[in-house]
This record gives C-alpha cells, structure tokens and sequence, in this order.
C-alpha cells in the first residue's frame, strides 16, 4: 500500500528536524512556478514491495537544506553538495518508510536530477505532500511501481 | 582510537562526525571511505579499531563489506549508521556479525547510548 498522507508527513518531519533542525511546515497548496530549476532525488524500494520515493525541492530549498547539512553559512552550496544532501534526505525517508513497510525489500542509491519546473510533475497516482521550508517548497511523494 | 568512517554521502560523513562528538566521544580519529570496496583498501593502510558503516552504497554495501571482513577473519568492531531500520535489515546485521546498529534519524543521544560500550 503507498504510504499515507500521515506517513509521509509524519517520516518527513522527524527526518529534516531531528537530523538538521529544520522547521517544516505543510502546505497543500500547489508548489509554485519559479525561474530557477527544481531539483529531485528519488529511491526505489524494490523486493516484496515495491515504491519510488521522490523528494523535490525548489533550488532556494535545496539550497537550504545543503547549507543545514554541510553546515554552510555564506557561500552558495555547489551542486555536487545539493545533489548529496537531497538524496540523504530521500534515502532517510525511503529508509523510514520500507522500516514501516517490513518483509524483504531492498532500497535503492539516491538518483538525482534537475528539473525546469515546479508544476511540471506528474503527481497523479502519487500521495503527495507538500512542506514549505524558509526558502521554498519541498514535495515528498510515494509512488507504487 | 582510530574510526574507519564508510559512507557514500559527504554529508552524512560530516553530520555523523559532529554528532558523534556532540554525544561527548572526543579524541576520536576518523579515517574515510567512500564505499565497500575503498574500505578494505583503507582498512589495510590504516589499521583502524573500529568500523561505522552506511548500509546502501555502490560498488560494494555495507553488509557486503561486514561480511568480506568476516570471511578475511578480522573480529574488527563494526556497527551500521543506516536509514534501513526493519528489523529484518538489523537481524541480518547482527547475525553478520555487526556490534551495533544505529538508525537514521538519530540525535547524539543515541549515539551515546549506543556507543559507550563500544568506545570505552
């Protein structure tokens, strides 16, 4: 079964602000259009069960959430330093989420990419959740495979 | 006493460390490694006391790596820092010979109650 709205939101939160300190907040307005790229990391839960989990992050998020995790203050992260820290993010959420899920599964490495478009998603068929960071949005969503 | 660090992710490498001496372990040397496969070459240089793992890396995972320790018969501490936290994952570290498992996300606090016994 793919996670629930619950589920998402409730992983999700204690990921970003046990291991970062992040202050999330839902927000289940569309993600809004932006000039600047959108970035993506997903993980696949492959065995008994089988999910993607896909964390999307505007750049200003992204970018937040690199500085959290490297501890950068003034510099801009580079995108080998966003790639890294968005895809911890999916592994820990893919990680918490096939814990919940049990029997035989394997998780996949973080795949990263970038996108033009917050709007451009195809959110159907997901359970879709969307966080507003200090900068920008965050989607967290699951989909069955 | 010397750490061999394995994980894919900068990131977490550096998250890991600085938890780690927030949970109050100080005077720790970390050696790194990006994967299975650069641990066993790090772990020939560098003769460390004790191993944390990632569990999913590339080129070889992390129980990959426990259980190429253990077929070499080095008895070397080893313990997983992971997000795989089913108890199935944890059962099958154990009985690879894993000391420890910690999940992500974690707090020093877990740290602390996790590796006292292992690094006093």
């Amino acid at each position: 079964m793919i996670a629930s709205d619950k589920e998402i939101t409730e992983i999700t939160l204690n990921v970003c602000q046990t291991m970062l300190g992040l202050e999330l907040k839902r927000d289940d307005a569309l993600p809004m259009e932006t000039e600047k790229p959108w970035y993506s990391s997903s993980v696949c839960i492959s065995g008994d069960a089988k999910f993607t989990i896909e964390v999307v992050a505007c750049q200003d998020a992204a970018d937040f959430i690199a500085r959290a995790m490297f501890g950068i203050e003034e510099s801009t992260p580079s995108l080998e330093e966003t790639s890294d820290a968005l895809g911890e993010i999916a592994n820990m959420i893919g990680g918490n989420y096939k814990g919940i899920l049990g029997g035989e599964s394997q998780l996949s490495i973080p795949c990263f990419e970038t996108k033009d478009s917050g709007l451009n998603f195809d959110f159907a068929d997901h359970e879709t959740v969307n966080f507003m960071l200090e900068t920008g949005y965050l989607v967290v969503s699951c989909r069955a495979n | 006493m010397k750490v061999l660090h394995v994980d894919d992710s900068k990131a977490m490498r550096m998250i890991v460390q600085s938890t780690i001496k927030k949970a109050g372990f100080d005077g720790l040397q970390f050696v790194q490694a990006n994967n299975g496969v650069e641990a066993l070459e790090v772990m020939e240089s560098e003769k460390p006391d004790v191993v944390f793992s990632d569990w999913n890396m590339p080129e070889m995972n992390g129980i990959e790596l426990l259980r190429k320790i253990r077929e070499d018969g080095n008895p070397i501490t080893f313990g997983f820092i992971t997000s795989e936290k089913s108890p199935e994952t944890r059962q099958e570290a154990l009985d690879a010979g894993a000391t420890f498992v910690i999940s992500k996300p974690f707090t020093p606090e877990s740290f602390r109650l996790t590796l006292t016994p292992v690094l006093s």
